[in-house]
């Protein structure tokens, strides 16, 4: 697909002609990924590995959890240029290659994408709590300070602040919450 | 300073509309948002904050002004079509006086918005010379206003994460946009949305923002723990001071079904003599193609669930936005009261809004303003209004922990502008960043047309950035308009692309996009230049 533009507003291209794939972090569970696959990059994967190769292979995507070392296939289609992914882990680091799933255990590259991060969506379980004096940091003479007598005073009211904090609990933006 | 107070009470004002200006047609229905936010919202908020500062009430808070905001605000075009609107209001209101003069409770409601309406005149044109940026600025400086920073075009920096010099050149852009203006230096940035990723903290370090506000789960999921949740700012691993939402105050005042806006006894935004009144009578004060349109004339109070209205009362809805006055100083007085007692440090209690729901979504909304933070100086002394900036002053002792990526959209991430309606914008946008890069890395030094015409993809790539367009895609009004705004800027950012490519740049239609597209005039596109292009020069 080469890109083509008229001198005319409003006008998209289709395509830009590049073989990529992009990855977007929606929420701590979905991933959103698009891609675009050029005439040329179909030619060279059939040069290289065969035109049989590709009619038996099948679109996919490898999406791999860097944090958690695992990784899953997903089933597109040829007509497909973008997927929303369900995940499993918030705040994890993923990557997804764009590629032709042969069997299980063979899969071939074509693209590769950017790394993105899942949010997170709970409380941390790291209570260790380091204070610093701002106006040091401000003035260049940054020094985390140790916990400290306050800080251990202060680790004991944590507990008044895990409250029954739920993301439903959010009023939602502006304008969203008062359109009805 | 002599603290007597137990905490502190920060509000935080966030005023913003896209960018929308169309010299190419007389009379553009979306130019309307402007005069209504004028009229409704910004010029309401001047004489709260005027009054408050003539009756010697001591207050405070912080307001973002975005750049496309104070663009419009000081175009000369837009202002005199926002004269010309409100001579037609003024009109309207001459003959709405006339035709309701036979039914009383309808008759003073006309007058008052006749009234309103040739006060909003005179402030604008006499008393401010059409730049209502005057105004805030006027108030900035008695400290009782501290003016913020937001993104070039409010663009959703968590969807750009692939570009490091997208987020840096909104970031850069909008201090630059915000210094021009009012004269200083900002110290805090809104962040879009409260958009929120890690990676856009360099930036604002780099661009000398301390500080900025992140939705209330963005500090409560931070690691580690944040011991004092939302009631302290924390400071990242980077060095920025982020404040978090309050939970409860949020509620109380956004949520249409518990918050105060819902109130029966407030105006009904929907009953608007532009959809009621008979066509003939209304066509020329709606748009030029006949299309029905708000006036910002409504007769009616919310009344109730049901579609029957009752004629809207002004003096028992002032009585009313004084009784919500009341209920959320009490509320805040015990609220302080308790984490007082549970905290080694004075609590601050974020409470950010657009600053569009006050006046333009909730019609009751600055007197309700006005009347809270009179109370708040008269009649307790729990709590004191603070600005951000002061508080960190006053309390620098800071929890270092990093943030949670998040938005104060619907569901608390990017889904609002992340969704089947709106995600095929993502794959141009990002393209025209990874391009505008590419352009500002192999022209360094352009001069000339050539300058002119990078400077101009610069503002294509940023306008089709705003995150508006693919909320009013999602959100579903307007949406053909949004769909149009994306496909102009990006077509226009590619030819310019391929002009600049090739050297062959049309000139005439170059000076034709300048003059409709014409936000930031001292913009340097090589605000884009990668990082290694910096270094290696």
């Amino acid at each position: 697909m080469s890109e083509v533009y008229l001198q005319k507003e409003g006008f998209m291209p289709s395509g830009y002609g590049d073989s990529q794939i992009t990855l977007l972090a929606r929420d701590p569970y979905w991933l959103y990924a698009y891609w675009e696959l050029s005439p040329e990059s179909k030619d060279a994967f059939i040069r290289d590995f065969g035109l049989e190769l590709w009619e038996k292979s099948v679109p996919a995507l490898k999406v791999t959890n860097i944090s958690k070392n695992e990784s899953f296939f997903v089933r597109i289609n040829d007509f497909s240029d973008s997927w929303y992914i369900n995940v499993n882990d918030p705040n994890c680091l993923y990557v997804a290659e764009l590629g032709r799933k042969v069997s299980e255990r063979f899969f071939i590259s074509i693209a590769n994408s950017n790394y993105v991060s899942t949010p997170g969506c709970s409380v941390s379980s790291n209570t260790a709590a380091y204070f610093i004096n701002y106006n040091d940091l401000k003035n260049g003479l940054a020094g985390i300070k140790t916990p400290n007598d306050i800080n251990i005073s202060v680790l004991k009211t944590c507990q008044v602040f895990d409250l029954n904090f739920k993301l439903s609990d959010m009023a939602g933006s502006s304008s969203e919450t008062l359109i009805k | 300073m002599i603290f007597l107070s137990k905490g502190y009470v920060a509000f935080i004002l966030h005023a913003h509309l896209p960018f929308v200006r169309h010299p190419e047609h007389d009379d553009v229905l979306e130019e309307k948002w402007l005069f209504e936010a004028i009229s409704e919202t910004y010029i309401p908020l001047i004489n709260v904050f005027e009054s408050l500062l003539d009756e010697g009430v001591d207050f405070r808070v912080t307001m973002s002004l975005t750049p496309p905001l104070l663009s419009m605000l000081s175009d000369p075009l837009l202002q005199k079509r926002y004269l010309t609107y409100l001579e037609k209001l003024i009109e309207l209101t001459e003959k709405e006086m006339e035709r309701t003069r036979n039914k009383p409770e309808f008759h003073r409601l006309a007058e008052m918005y006749h009234k309103k309406y040739k006060s909003d005149m005179y402030i604008f044109k006499d008393k401010y010379h059409c730049n209502l940026i005057k105004a805030f600025k006027a108030i900035q400086n008695t400290g009782k206003l501290e003016t913020i920073a937001c993104a070039a075009t409010h663009g959703f920096l968590p969807l750009m994460n692939t570009s490091a010099e997208s987020i840096t050149a909104q970031v850069s852009i909008g201090v630059n946009t915000h210094e021009k203006f009012f004269g200083k230096k900002p110290k805090g940035m809104w962040l879009p949305e409260c958009g929120y990723i890690p990676a856009i903290e360099k930036p604002l370090k780099e661009n000398g923002i301390e500080y900025t506000i992140l939705e209330s789960h963005g500090i409560m999921y931070a690691n580690p723990r944040p011991v004092f949740g939302t009631y302290a700012p924390i400071v990242t691993p980077n060095g920025v001071v982020a404040f978090g939402r309050d939970v409860e105050t949020s509620k109380q005042v956004w949520s249409s079904k518990e918050g105060y806006p819902g109130d029966f006894d407030y105006r009904e935004f929907y009953r608007d003599i532009g959809y009621d009144l008979d066509y003939n009578y209304i066509k020329d004060y709606i748009c030029n193609d006949g299309q029905r349109t708000y006036t910002g004339i409504k007769y009616y109070s919310i009344t109730g669930k049901g579609n029957d209205k009752a004629p809207y009362d002004p003096d028992r809805a002032k009585n009313k936005a004084d009784v919500h006055a009341t209920d959320f100083l009490r509320n805040r007085e015990k609220q302080v009261e308790y984490l007082h007692g549970k905290m080694d440090r004075p609590p601050v209690i974020v409470c950010p809004y657009d600053a569009e729901l006050f006046g333009h979504w909730w019609y009751e909304g600055p007197y309700w303003l006005y009347s809270l933070f009179k109370k708040i100086h008269h009649d307790q002394a729990a709590f004191k209004l603070i600005t951000l900036s002061e508080y960190i002053h006053e309390n620098p002792i800071m929890q270092v922990s990093a943030p949670c990526a998040s938005t104060w959209g619907h569901k608390g991430y990017n889904e609002f502008w992340l969704n089947d309606r709106n995600d095929w914008i993502y794959r141009h946008l990002n393209k025209a960043a990874e391009r505008m890069v590419e352009l500002a890395d192999e022209n360094m030094f352009a001069q000339g047309i050539k300058r002119n015409a990078l400077n101009q993809a610069a503002r294509e790539l940023l306008l089709a950035q705003s995150s508006d367009w693919a909320f009013i895609m999602k959100a579903g009004t307007m949406s053909q308009y949004a769909i149009k705004r994306v496909n102009d800027h990006i077509s226009r950012f590619s030819r310019l692309y391929h002009d600049i490519k090739e050297n062959s740049i049309d000139e005439r239609w170059l000076k034709d996009v300048e003059e409709k597209d014409n936000i930031f005039p001292e913009i340097d596109y090589r605000v884009y230049c990668s990082k290694k292009k910096k270094v290696n020069g």
